[in-house]
């Protein structure tokens, strides 16, 4: 099982992001939290739908389950559609986020936690790095 | 011959002006108004239009046959807006994400696309008369919380009649909307005003008709305030300025009832005429320039 973790920067220490579509990278874990891969996000920088986007690049890179802060209507649809698990709510590190997951304390969605657009405000804890609104 | 009034900044009287300059048109019956400013088309409310029923506008938006669908993932590929997911077993269409292009449908190796409508607002046409005029008038109105307007626009000014005069009222701002507004006019109106915030934006404009080779005359709104920056400027761009409009409490007490002041004052209908003439002059002499232009190249 592949997981994808929601990430600020590449590692465990990295803080987490709060958002999906626009979030800087994804650290991917297998079940047992070995870190597989680290990859930046290539649709930060989307004009327009970038939770599609970025849904369909995790979708092809065989993930199971998302570990994300929020998760926008286009994007879960998205995930939905490939069933793609997504649990929301994460926060700390990476490593904090994983042990959340195990520790089963996040929650598991069917609608969207914001509405579209979220990512380019800043996303909440996510910090004001994306794109100017 | 097609007119449009237009202004960087939002709010300094396009409206205003397009309106009484159409009801001052002295010939009856010769005059098209369009409102392309269609995410908040107004201009109905002075010229008092009787509208038909509205006809809807929409745009072309992928539908995808799953039966002949490969999975192959090109239309993605294609669309820059993301409007199009392709999944292992499964592609998933985001209509409100679509600009309509139609490139995906072209591209798709199987023809597995067809391209189905999506309404993105109404056109309304009617009649405006009056004893002194008689006036086609056009708006669209785009359904809130659509993202583009620019196809509604375009289905307005294919309402255009060449045989007519027609004056086009812009969107503010010197983006998309308003590029598809006023291209292929032949003269253009900026309606500003004379502060450093009127002139800024102004220059916007001025830069943006510079890109679409159309010819601009100034109409300076609330003249008595502010300074004489937009006058420099315009000295120093070459660009003519066809009226001053001063605070005037009956123009705006009108206004404020929703009525066209031209309708209601000798003065102002003499003012809103001169600008025809204006128009007129100006247009002609740009026309002799083109032609000279061509003379020396040829």
């Amino acid at each position: 099982m592949k997981i994808a973790i929601c990430s600020e920067g590449a590692g465990f220490d990295s803080a987490v992001d709060q958002r999906f579509g626009r979030c800087f990278h994804f650290v991917l874990v297998d079940s047992n939290g070995e870190k597989l891969e680290e990859i930046s996000n290539p649709s930060l920088g989307a004009s327009g739908g970038a939770g599609v986007q970025t849904a369909q690049f995790i979708a092809d890179k065989g993930v199971d389950v998302v570990l994300a802060g929020n998760i926008g209507p286009k994007a879960l649809a998205t995930l939905n559609a490939c069933n793609i698990k997504v649990y929301t709510g994460i926060s700390g590190t990476v490593a904090d986020a994983l042990s959340q997951y195990q520790q089963d304390k996040l929650t598991l969605v069917t609608n969207s936690t914001v509405s579209q657009h979220f990512g380019l405000r800043g996303g909440g804890g996510g910090g004001r790095r994306g794109g100017n609104f | 011959m097609i007119i449009a009034v237009a202004s960087g900044k939002g709010g300094t009287g396009k409206t205003t002006v397009s309106v009484n300059l159409a009801l001052a048109f002295n010939q009856k019956e010769k005059l098209q108004f369009i409102d392309c400013d269609v995410e908040e088309p107004n201009a109905h409310i002075f010229v008092k239009p009787v509208f038909d029923s509205p006809e809807t506008v929409s745009i072309p938006v992928p539908e995808i046959n799953e039966g002949k669908c490969t999975y192959c993932g090109r239309c993605k590929e294609i669309c820059v807006y993301n409007a199009l997911a392709v999944l292992k077993e499964n592609v998933l269409v985001f209509p409100e994400l679509c600009h309509g292009c139609g490139g995906c449908a072209y591209f798709c190796p199987q023809e597995a696309i067809a391209e189905v409508p999506r309404g993105i607002g109404v056109m309304e046409k009617g009649t405006a008369k009056g004893s002194a005029f008689d006036i086609d008038f056009l708006h669209g109105r785009l359904t809130p919380g659509e993202a583009m307007s620019p196809p509604l626009i375009n289905a307005v000014k294919n309402e255009i009649d060449s045989r007519k005069v027609a004056i086009i009222d812009a969107p503010p701002g010197t983006s998309c909307p308003v590029v598809a507004a006023v291209k292929e006019s032949d003269f253009c109106l900026l309606v500003t005003e004379p502060t450093p915030f009127g002139l800024n934006d102004l220059d916007l404009a001025v830069q943006m008709l510079k890109k679409l080779d159309i010819p601009a005359g100034v109409i300076i709104n609330r003249s008595d305030i502010g300074t004489n920056c937009v006058e420099d400027y315009c000295k120093q761009e070459g660009i003519p300025v066809l009226m001053h409009i001063p605070w005037d409490r009956e123009l705006a007490e009108l206004y404020a009832k929703g009525e066209a002041v031209v309708l209601h004052s000798a003065k102002w209908r003499d003012l809103f005429e001169k600008i025809w003439m204006r128009i007129f002059e100006v247009f002609d002499s740009e026309q002799l320039k083109t032609e000279k232009k061509e003379v020396d190249a040829g």
